[in-house]
């Protein structure tokens, strides 16, 4: 089981990954967090020194940089690792395509390498979606005719449009 | 986001000294109800019972929850809309006086069971005209004319033999497959009711949304008024948009129905004429008792409205202090009909359901444990005003509320994100328990799919779809 620690690290480095704010990843509220959901996964799919390697490194970073300058850090330090770079990389497609990919550690992820949804929860809170203010097949919140409007920059939502990594905070006062 | 806890002045007075009549004025709820009944039990409390604390059992409908202070987490801010829920439910039920006020001079289920507040607020049929004329004023009822010289009058028409009315079934309640529900006393149809405050009323006749031309005219975003909080500054705070959907069951205590444990009205069941099976309209003088009742109310704090949901306690199993014998409203351990499955085809409103035929409703999703807890709570208090109250006999399935509430309604998260992710009543969204996105029953899910006869989103109610054109049709 995962600690606290696990969960702050894990959604720290999430958001420098995705480019989304920690509060977007992992809502005070949630009533079902998919942040718990992915670390979840990871420490299922992943063995445990490396997932320790990978939040661990993460948390070294958050302590002794800056947050401008964390991203570069990460870059260096864990996505171009041969050991960690190719986990983070299928964390951020796990983010955003809400799928733990397969294969990953063995080349880079093709259209049609294997992978399994994380759940059905997760399915519908996919990030790509989110930034391009669109939803998954078979699932959407957005009201009739919403198609017929461009979308908007919309900051009020848990998961507002903040993927260009200036984190909104995710809107909420 | 932060759910505020609202600076009000509170005017606290014992619910209990109400029932000596004189001047006793709607009592603001308490900001919480954490206090122990021991702790506040008074002196002069004869009973066993424990006694709420000051003004919790009070007629005054809160206009929105009240939240404690730090920590703010999911557990403490659910147990916030809970007991809004409950004081809700107590207000709401609240015995009326003839104009359908509260009256302040009584308290609820002291005197034995009557005429409640919520009988008083307008249905939709009353609202939403065949010719799309301008509705009755508040506090006119109009009856179809089957109801009419059957003697003595009904409090109640009820129309609704399945969840969704035939005006709405192209809506979203067809591909769930909503069907009726049959109780195991009687094998008879259960009856829906839907009912709308004031301020409901009011936001519909004043923007002409009650016919489609009106709601072709109408381009803003539809906004029902939001209940907020009264305080010093603004002490005439709006209550907000109120809307109730009922469950009721027919209640004969020659099949085994145990009368005192439900709240009863004598109702029209109004059936409507029917192509299949070959149905005339007809009309018939029943006892009915409520088994389900929705409240959804749209507050400063949940502009995607709080959703709450309570069921009488019999339905899926025997509930508390029940008399040797009681069986459950709609489950039989030694029946075969398979569980949660609609009856069998066709569907005939007027039809008496043999034994082996009636409804087998198990809860999917249990009752959450501070949930229950805090219904023991209330039901203590509910049996300490009267050991006979009919109102001890109700739970709080769960309070449905928005964790994003600023999410914006023309964003692509307008539901805000609703905790608990799924909630339904056994009597109204049997079909459709569980825990599948876009399937299993949430209300605040499935009622962002609600529009306007014009395909505009309506603001969480499907009430809107039911309006006609000008001088009839749809
Ligand atoms: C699958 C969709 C669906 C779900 C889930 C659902 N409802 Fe509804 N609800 C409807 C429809 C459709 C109507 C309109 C019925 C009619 O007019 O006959 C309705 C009507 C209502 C009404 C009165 C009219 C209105 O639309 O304002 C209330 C109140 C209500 N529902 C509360 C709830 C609550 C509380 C829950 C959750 C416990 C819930 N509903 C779950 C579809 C749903």
């Amino acid at each position: 089981m995962s600690s606290n620690q696990d969960l702050d690290n894990f959604v720290g480095l999430s958001a420098i990954l995705t480019g989304f704010s920690a509060d977007d990843l992992n809502p005070q509220f949630s009533p079902q967090p998919v942040a718990v959901e992915y670390l979840q996964t990871l420490q299922a799919k992943v063995a445990a020194p490396l997932v320790t390697q990978l939040l661990t490194t993460y948390q070294t970073i958050a302590a002794q940089f800056p947050a401008a300058e964390q991203p570069a850090q990460v870059q260096v330090q864990i996505l171009t690792d041969p050991q960690m770079g190719p986990v983070a990389r299928n964390i951020i497609r796990m983010w955003y395509l809400s799928i733990w990919y397969d294969g990953y550690d063995t080349g880079p992820v093709t259209g049609f390498s294997p992978g399994t949804v994380v759940s059905s929860n997760a399915y519908t809170k996919g990030l790509a979606w989110d930034a391009m203010q669109a939803h998954p097949m078979g699932y959407s919140e957005m009201h009739y005719g919403y198609w017929a409007t461009p979308p908007q920059a919309d900051d009020s939502t848990d998961a507002g449009s903040s993927a260009n990594g200036n984190s909104s905070g995710g809107g909420q006062a | 986001m932060r759910f505020s806890r609202p600076m009000i002045c509170m005017i606290i007075l014992s619910g209990l000294a109400c029932m000596g009549g004189g001047g006793c004025t709607p009592v603001q709820p308490p900001a919480n109800t954490n206090a122990t009944p021991a702790a506040t039990a008074t002196a002069n409390n004869t009973s066993a019972a424990p006694t709420p604390p000051p003004g919790t059992l009070g007629p005054a409908i809160p206009h929105d929850a009240n939240f404690s202070d730090n920590p703010q987490t999911l557990a403490a801010i659910q147990h916030d809309f809970d007991v809004f829920s409950w004081q809700s439910f107590v207000a709401l039920n609240w015995p009326a006086m003839p104009d359908g006020s509260a009256d302040p001079g009584k308290i609820i289920g002291a005197d034995g069971d009557g005429a409640v507040v919520w009988d008083g607020y307008k249905e939709p049929y009353e609202v939403f005209l065949p010719d799309g004329s301008t509705p009755t004023p508040w506090g006119q009822q109009q009856l179809p004319a089957q109801c009419r010289n059957l003697g003595p009058p009904g409090d109640k028409v009820l129309q609704m033999t399945q969840k969704v009315s035939d005006d709405v079934l192209d809506a979203s309640g067809q591909p769930f497959g909503t069907g009726p529900l049959v109780d195991q006393q009687n094998g008879r149809y259960v009856r829906y009711e839907i009912r709308i405050n004031r301020d409901t009323y009011d936001y519909i006749v004043q923007n002409t949304l009650y016919n489609k031309e009106g709601q072709q005219a109408f381009t803003q975003l539809i906004q029902f008024p939001k209940g907020t909080n009264p305080s010093s500054q603004a002490p005439d705070a709006p209550v907000g948009s109120i809307v109730i959907k009922a469950a009721w069951k027919v209640i004969d205590p020659a099949q085994g129905d145990i009368p005192g444990r439900f709240h009863k009205v004598q109702a029209y069941v109004y059936t409507r004429a029917s192509d299949n099976p070959p149905t005339p309209p007809s009309c018939e003088l029943k006892t009915v008792g409520l088994v389900g009742f929705h409240i959804a109310h749209k507050t400063a704090s949940a502009p995607q409205w709080v959703w709450s949901t309570f069921e009488q306690v019999d339905n899926v199993q025997v509930g508390h202090d029940a008399p040797p014998g009681t069986k459950a409203n709609f489950f039989d351990a030694v029946s075969t009909y398979p569980v949660n499955t609609p009856p069998p085809r066709p569907w005939n409103p007027n039809a008496v359901l043999p034994p082996d035929k009636r409804s087998q409703v198990k809860r999917v999703i249990p009752i959450d444990d501070a949930t229950k807890a805090l219904n023991a709570q209330w039901q203590a208090w509910l049996g300490g005003v009267n050991k006979d109250s009919v109102w001890q006999y109700y739970e709080l399935v769960s309070t449905q509320w928005p964790t994003q509430p600023n999410a914006s309604p023309t964003g692509p998260k307008p539901a805000g994100d609703p905790a608990p992710p799924f909630l339904a009543n056994a009597t109204l969204e049997t079909y459709i328990q569980g825990n599948t996105p876009n399937v299993s029953s949430s209300c605040i899910m499935c009622h962002n799919n609600a529009t306007t006869t014009n395909s505009k989103f309506s603001d969480f109610t499907y009430l809107l779809e039911r309006a006609h054109k000008k001088g009839g049709g749809k």
